[in-house]
């Protein structure tokens, strides 16, 4: 394993009006790794992000980014690339003439201009200010900007928000190609979790300012993979499902039912309910929302 | 040696892209072209002949469009830049808290001032370019006079920025405390007159650092050196606090 990027040990932190954002969570990354943060809104992923960048203080704990504390020591961002919730960059001028400015803030060669428009898929659109950009331009924007810091490590906060299908898959991908093609170490987060998948190894599953899950994706996953039944006379296909021993939860007229590897039993448990006068619409085996991981602890 | 250099260099950078957001047109390009042909108009006008005249007779009136400036683009382009998540951006560069306050002040303060005012001073100095050389002492010292109050107006207005919710009241308490602070001038000046009471008169006259040394210049008043370093001082003082600030309890 690779030297420790990031390090959050038992931070809280606390917005002023006491709104706690982060109780004790702690988390750390390794050079090279993947790893995708997940939560849903207002689970605390930008803070925790923020607060490892050193952008915002914290009332306790630790956080070491690459060896120093980047509240205090802003070499601690040196060779960080930072991709922002709301892509948004200074907006007076051409990308390019920013990205020049940028590479001289984080003393990167001339030529790492040109390489960040080409491997950001920006080419033809440089000329552009920022506000011209489509969102999804608006995003390699974002991205060209964080690869001018020559990053070991790029922190992603929602990259995909606020793009089309299309646009999420190319995002992802060229996140993916970075780490795979540069060995650069990624922390992205996401409130969709099979958006992760794409691309990352590892989630830290950030619940209410706390870390609830930290691990590989398929044990993560794996207990939580879940069948969507859509039936009519759902409270009696979920009471057959409950009789043999599925967890179950109801939404409308789709049952839920945790899997837990045991596809023979519900299929058997379906045709019992078909037999008791339910009609089963449609079902699929489907990986959970991050609300779904959540809600059936 | 080289991280001093290197701390230059970003801080530079920083401030040339902040400098884009700041002087962007066509504000600014309106701005400045007014406030030379300002100058060089009341130049024409008026047959001043005195260096100190001529530099307080343009700039009394353009300090006052400077301000409104300063509080509606510089320092309310601040509250812009938290709200649109710009800061963020500055925030995440290699460079320390104090430096990107630092940057701020040079590009959304200093920067803009020094070029407000000198436009016209500029061009009121070519047309009057005989009498101007001939008390070139007394010009710089009011043009710097004028830099130095619009500077502390402008820290001022940084300051409130970093609290304000959004850019437009940001601007309005920033425009709101520059009439405060003049009407205060002068209602004490005009208290210290008609009541005798030279002290409220040394105080307003101290409060605005051009017009002391107007006083000066033309022996209006007795001044102490006091009346000419509360200005400066209360700059230095609201910049510092501007980067204190930034530095240990601002948060995007």
């Amino acid at each position: 394993m690779g030297r420790e990027i990031l390090v959050v040990d038992d931070v809280y932190k606390t917005y002023p009006g006491g709104v706690r954002a982060l109780h004790g969570v702690s988390l750390s990354i390794r050079k090279g790794e993947v790893v995708g943060l997940v939560g849903s809104n207002g689970s605390g992923k930008t803070t925790l992000i923020k607060v490892s960048l050193g952008l915002l203080s914290r009332d306790k704990g630790r956080v070491e980014l690459n060896g120093v504390d980047p509240f205090k020591d802003p070499r601690a961002r040196e060779n960080v690339g930072i991709v922002f919730e709301r892509p948004t960059l200074p907006s007076g001028i051409p990308v390019k003439r920013l990205l020049e400015i940028a590479a001289k803030i984080y003393g990167a060669p001339r030529d790492a201009v040109d390489e960040a428009i080409e491997l950001a898929g920006l080419r033809g659109h440089e000329h552009k200010s920022f506000p011209q950009l489509s969102a999804g331009l608006k995003q390699r924007a974002a991205i060209a900007h964080a690869l001018i810091a020559q990053p070991d490590f790029i922190v992603a906060d929602e990259p995909t928000s606020n793009l089309d299908p299309l646009e999420r898959v190319r995002v992802i991908e060229l996140l993916s190609r970075l780490n795979r093609e540069k060995g650069v170490t990624l922390l992205i987060s996401s409130h969709i979790i099979y958006e992760i998948m794409r691309v990352a190894v590892r989630v830290v599953v950030v619940s209410k300012g706390r870390v609830v899950r930290d691990g590989r994706i398929d044990e993560i996953l794996g207990s939580n993979v879940k069948a969507r039944i859509r039936a009519t006379k759902p409270s009696l296909v979920a009471e057959v499902l409950r009789r043999r021993g599925f967890k179950t939860k109801i939404l409308g007229a789709t049952v839920y039912a945790s899997l837990d590897g045991r596809k023979e039993a519900l299929m058997e448990a379906l045709l019992e309910a078909e037999k008791l006068g339910a009609y089963i619409v449609s079902f699929d085996v489907a990986e959970p929302s991050i609300e779904e991981v959540l809600s059936l602890d | 040696m080289t991280n001093k250099s290197s701390s230059a260099r970003r801080l530079l950078a920083i401030i040339s892209l902040d400098l884009s957001d700041t002087l962007r047109p066509p504000g600014f390009d309106a701005m400045i072209l007014l406030l030379a042909a300002l100058g060089g108009s009341l130049a024409v006008i008026q047959p001043l002949t005195e260096g100190y005249v001529i530099v307080f007779s343009v700039l009394e009136v353009t300090i006052i469009a400077v301000t409104i400036f300063l509080a509606l683009r510089g320092a309310a382009g601040i509250t812009s830049l938290i709200e649109n998540g710009v800061m963020n951006v500055y925030l995440s560069y290699p460079v320390s808290r104090e430096g990107i306050a630092l940057a701020l002040l040079v590009s959304r303060v200093l920067v803009p001032s020094i070029l407000l005012l000198g436009a016209p001073t500029l061009v009121a100095s070519v047309i009057l370019w005989r009498n101007v050389v001939e008390s070139l002492a007394e010009v710089l010292a009011m043009y710097t006079a004028y830099l130095v109050q619009a500077s502390f107006y402008g820290s001022v207005f940084a300051l409130i920025s970093l609290k304000a919710k959004t850019p437009g009241t940001s601007g309005v308490i920033s425009v709101a405390f520059y009439f405060v602070y003049n009407v205060a001038a002068i209602l004490l000046a005009q208290v210290g007159a008609s009541r005798g009471v030279e002290e409220l008169t040394q105080i307003a006259n101290s409060m605005v650092l051009h017009i002391a040394l107007y006083n000066m210049y033309s022996g209006a008043y007795n001044l102490e050196e006091w009346n000419l370093a509360f200005v400066p001082l209360a700059a230095g003082i609201t910049a510092s606090l501007f980067i204190a600030y930034f530095t240990a309890r601002f948060e995007p």
